[in-house]
């Protein structure tokens, strides 16, 4: 059972994977196809070995610069700062979006010993000091500590002379508002626009 | 609103049952460890989703098993809370409950109890506390605006630390304009409940036989608003200290009688009668709020009383009442209104009368 336990201890280095999920796994590795299991564990292995950080917008990705940063047609008088790459994938899903990004890596959390030289703040200053844009969406996440990394990174970059903006919190589409979370109606009616 | 049945598995020392009350006195009589206040938690715990007395929330899950669930009913509505050792999960009407606040205002609750002598005695925190809960009964608001500032206040203290050792300001600036847009939140609504909180206290107050009781509200911050200025003020010695000096959370209640500042002179009868007034000016506020009277319960609160004084508090309760006691009181024979009778045993009710 050593080989066994080991996994199932490895697994759960996986963040939302306990002991129990953990042991379900392992078993249906074992059901698997050898052949399969392969192939996972080398998706794994390649996309952790060949996957880096895009030296201008730091997405991970396998080339530098990554393929946003490549492409001719993105429009780059606009960024978009996020906090994880997940967020970028997110958001490129949309379709809507023609812009560029930039991705922090995480937000200010002084609980967590995280402050700004943790993120890859420093480095979207230098990259807008060397090409100046339009607009700076700030696109972290509406809590308290996405919120202050939001108005720190403003704060920095309103001397240089962007617009610097913010996306709008409110109601998730084709629900009702009867189900909505009173704070999220409360700031959806703060933010509310003429018609 | 009377609460007309509660079903719990799991909660304490007490045995997994369902329990049926009458909309009028309640009474719990049993022996000390019988589970009497744990069945007022249990009530307290499913109204608004928080103990009164467990420091550890986990520790109110029995130890023989692996999760608590409370179940209530109360005229038409019900609700639920569920607890294991990873989650808690809170449903109205069937529907899951994401915040604190959307749950909270569901069964309108005031507990008096023994221990409510540390409202007058006890640290500035508990007079918070009390604040703090009354208003967030009526307001989800206030209630998601509160779980926020202590979030940014707890980040803000680190980044003080942070401020002290790298010298570098503008992170705290940024907790600084959160903390001050949060903050003045809760000033506000603070400010709006503070009339009816004094108002209500005074006319509990005198009922039970205090002249002239007031209570007013001490703030840290000039006029109940706080802004950079301020803060710009105590910076030097909020970083060397590390901590957040000014601020709704460093604010106090404070009582007088005639004029006199009560901590200063009272009696021990004279603050449990403070302390019950205020308990009872919180159960008049929701009342006259929501339109429905707050269940009450009373954990051995006449027991310290003398006569008049233990008259005069049950001339003034209205509504259900839930009475813990380990005796059954002598005015059981004058009660105008109907009652019924749990006799606790080892965690077990048995019901009569």
């Amino acid at each position: 059972m050593a080989l066994l336990n080991n996994l199932i201890e490895k697994l759960q280095w996986l963040p939302g994977i306990g002991r129990k999920t953990a042991q379900r796994l392992a078993f249906f590795l074992q059901k698997m196809e050898k052949a399969r299991v392969q192939e996972l564990a080398d998706a794994i292995v390649r996309a952790r070995t060949m996957l880096h950080e895009c030296s201008i917008c730091h997405n991970l990705s396998e080339h530098d610069p990554c393929e946003i940063c490549r492409n001719g047609k993105r429009d780059t008088d606009r960024i978009c700062v996020v906090e994880q790459p997940s967020d970028v994938m997110v958001i490129e899903r949309t379709s809507e979006y023609r812009g560029t990004y930039h991705v922090l890596h995480g937000v200010i959390s002084p609980i967590d010993n995280v402050g700004p030289d943790d993120l890859r703040i420093r480095a979207l200053i230098e990259r807008i000091k060397e090409h100046p844009v339009e607009e700076v969406i700030i696109a972290t996440n509406p809590t308290t500590e996405g919120d202050v990394t939001a108005l720190y990174i403003a704060k920095l970059l309103k001397p240089l002379g962007m617009s610097v903006t913010r996306i709008a919190r409110g109601l998730p589409m084709g629900s009702d508002l009867d189900l909505a979370d009173t704070t999220t109606l409360s700031r959806a009616l703060e933010g509310r626009r003429e018609l | 609103m009377p609460l007309i049945k509660i079903r719990y598995q799991g909660f304490r020392n007490l045995v997994d049952t369902e329990l049926l009350f009458t909309d009028d006195f309640n009474f719990i009589i049993g022996d000390n460890g019988a589970g009497k206040t744990n069945l007022l938690e249990a009530i307290y715990y499913v109204g608004l989703a928080s103990s009164f007395r467990a420091k550890e929330e986990k520790s109110l899950i029995n130890r023989n098993c692996d999760y608590l669930r409370i179940d209530a009913e109360a005229d038409g509505k019900n609700a639920a809370v569920y607890l294991d050792s990873s989650r808690k999960k809170l449903t109205l009407g069937g529907n899951d409950v994401q915040r604190l606040g959307d749950f909270i205002g569901w069964l309108g609750i005031t507990l008096l109890s023994i221990e409510d002598i540390w409202l007058i005695r006890g640290s500035p925190a508990r007079r918070r506390t009390f604040l703090d809960w009354m208003i967030a009964k009526l307001s989800p608001r206030y209630c998601s605006t509160l779980t926020e500032y202590k979030k940014i206040i707890r980040q803000r203290n680190r980044a003080l630390h942070m401020a002290n050792e790298t010298g570098d300001r503008d992170v705290l600036d940024a907790f600084d304009e959160q903390m001050i847009q949060a903050g003045n939140d809760l000033y506000a609504m603070r400010e709006e409940y503070m009339p009816r909180i004094k108002k209500h206290t005074t006319k509990s107050g005198t009922a039970l036989g205090l002249k002239k009781l007031e209570v007013s509200y001490a703030s840290s911050c000039h006029d109940m608003q706080i802004d950079r200025k301020m803060l710009e003020k105590v910076r030097m010695k909020e970083i060397l200290r590390g901590h957040s000096l000014i601020g709704p959370h460093r604010d106090d209640l404070i009582f007088t009688l005639e004029g006199r500042r009560l901590q200063d002179f009272a009696s021990e009868g004279e603050e449990r009668s403070t302390a019950i007034a205020l308990r009872l000016a919180e159960a008049e506020i929701l009342y006259t709020q929501t339109g429905t009277r707050p269940i009450m319960l009373l954990d051995e609160v006449t027991a310290e009383l003398d006569h008049e004084r233990r008259d005069a508090v049950l001339e003034l309760l209205s509504g259900q009442i839930f009475y813990a006691s380990t005796q059954l009181p002598q005015f059981i024979d004058s009660l105008p209104g109907g009652y019924q009778v749990l006799r606790a045993k080892r965690g077990a009710f048995e019901i009569s009368g």
